[in-house]
């Protein structure tokens, strides 16, 4: 069973994606991001004063990482400003990559599905390699998939709530539906568990960041995640029993015992 | 003169001047990792020294950070 899996033409070994955000120290957020075997970062840009060194900092610690980068669009509410961030993205970290993110609304920080289309459709046309963090509607990703996205990234549950899979059935049928398009579950994700369950569903990865980062033991927490999607994984491809609503003996019944025999 | 907002803090500077000079009035010295937009729209690091700034325009001028 190969462990090689391909995104827009790029080999990958880990089928676990993991954000660079919110570590109690960078050190520890080395740590974490090697611990999980992750071949992907997600990274971000903001404005930067001239009297913070910060971002040097950080640049330096993801450098040493040598993982592929796909820096995000976080915080855009609209296609124009998505567009802005992914061109100064490319210029900055010399990728085509983009996690296109497209706000809707601030409660739940949930995707816009018609400015992400909007958005979308122009940085394919620029040549970007679109990764789109959606909702789990079905549609939608059917449409992001017309558009030429080869990767479709629909939510758990919201960002940061660690709730894990709101909705099995709207991402098992968009698996079901689009057998095609590489899929990874986005946001939401709490527990290894949920980790795993997504990869038994037949997602091809996940991304995720608050529950390694804010797990007391970030590293070690890298590394149950890691092990969670990877037995998902395999027991994807192994193929997975379906679920019965009566009983069947595991036991063999030939040759019971006297209490049965009449 | 002419006002510019940089990184949404006022700046006054020389009419003419452009977003190179701007970048350098901040006081960004190291510039290898900027990313640059004038009111929202992208500037390629090859275009700074020919964009010319009006007065009242927006300059974002972005660094690398964490993400998830």
């Amino acid at each position: 069973m190969s462990n090689i899996w391909t995104v827009y033409g790029t080999e990958l070994k880990s089928r676990f994606f993991i954000g660079s955000a919110l570590y109690p120290s960078p050190e520890i957020m080395q740590r974490a991001i090697r611990a999980s075997g992750a071949d992907v970062i997600t990274l971000s840009l903001r404005r930067q004063s001239p009297a913070k060194k910060g971002g040097e900092q950080f640049w330096n610690y993801i450098k040493d990482l040598g993982c592929h980068l796909l820096p995000n669009t976080a915080g855009c509410h609209s296609p124009q400003e998505a567009i802005a961030i992914a061109q100064m993205s490319r210029e900055i970290f010399q990728t085509d990559w983009i996690k296109l993110e497209v706000i809707g609304d601030d409660y739940n920080l949930q995707p816009d599905p018609f400015g992400l289309l909007e958005a979308a459709e122009a940085l394919i046309k620029d040549g970007f390699k679109v990764f789109p963090y959606s909702t789990d509607d079905l549609v939608l990703c059917q449409r992001l998939q017309d558009l030429g996205c080869e990767v479709i990234m629909p939510w758990g549950s919201p960002i940061g709530t660690g709730k894990g899979l709101m909705n099995p059935f709207a991402l098992s049928m968009i698996r079901e539906r689009l057998p095609d398009v590489k899929l990874l579950v986005d946001a939401g994700i709490g527990k290894p568990s949920d980790a795993c369950q997504a990869m038994e569903l037949g997602y091809d990865g996940v991304l995720l960041n608050t529950a390694v980062a804010e797990a007391v033991d970030p590293a070690t927490m890298a590394e149950a995640f890691s092990n969670a999607i990877r037995a998902g994984r395999i027991a994807y491809e192994s193929g997975i029993m379906p679920a019965r609503e009566s009983a069947k003996p595991s036991t063999p019944t030939v040759g019971a015992p006297f209490w049965h025999q009449n | 003169m002419i006002q510019v907002s940089i990184n949404n803090e006022k700046q006054t500077l020389e009419p003419g001047a452009t977003v190179q000079d701007a970048i350098e009035a901040i006081g960004l010295a190291d510039q290898s990792m900027l990313g640059v937009a004038l009111n929202m729209t992208f500037v390629p690091k090859d275009k700074w020294e020919k964009t010319c700034l009006n007065d009242n325009d927006q300059l974002d001028v972005l660094r690398p950070v964490s993400g998830g």
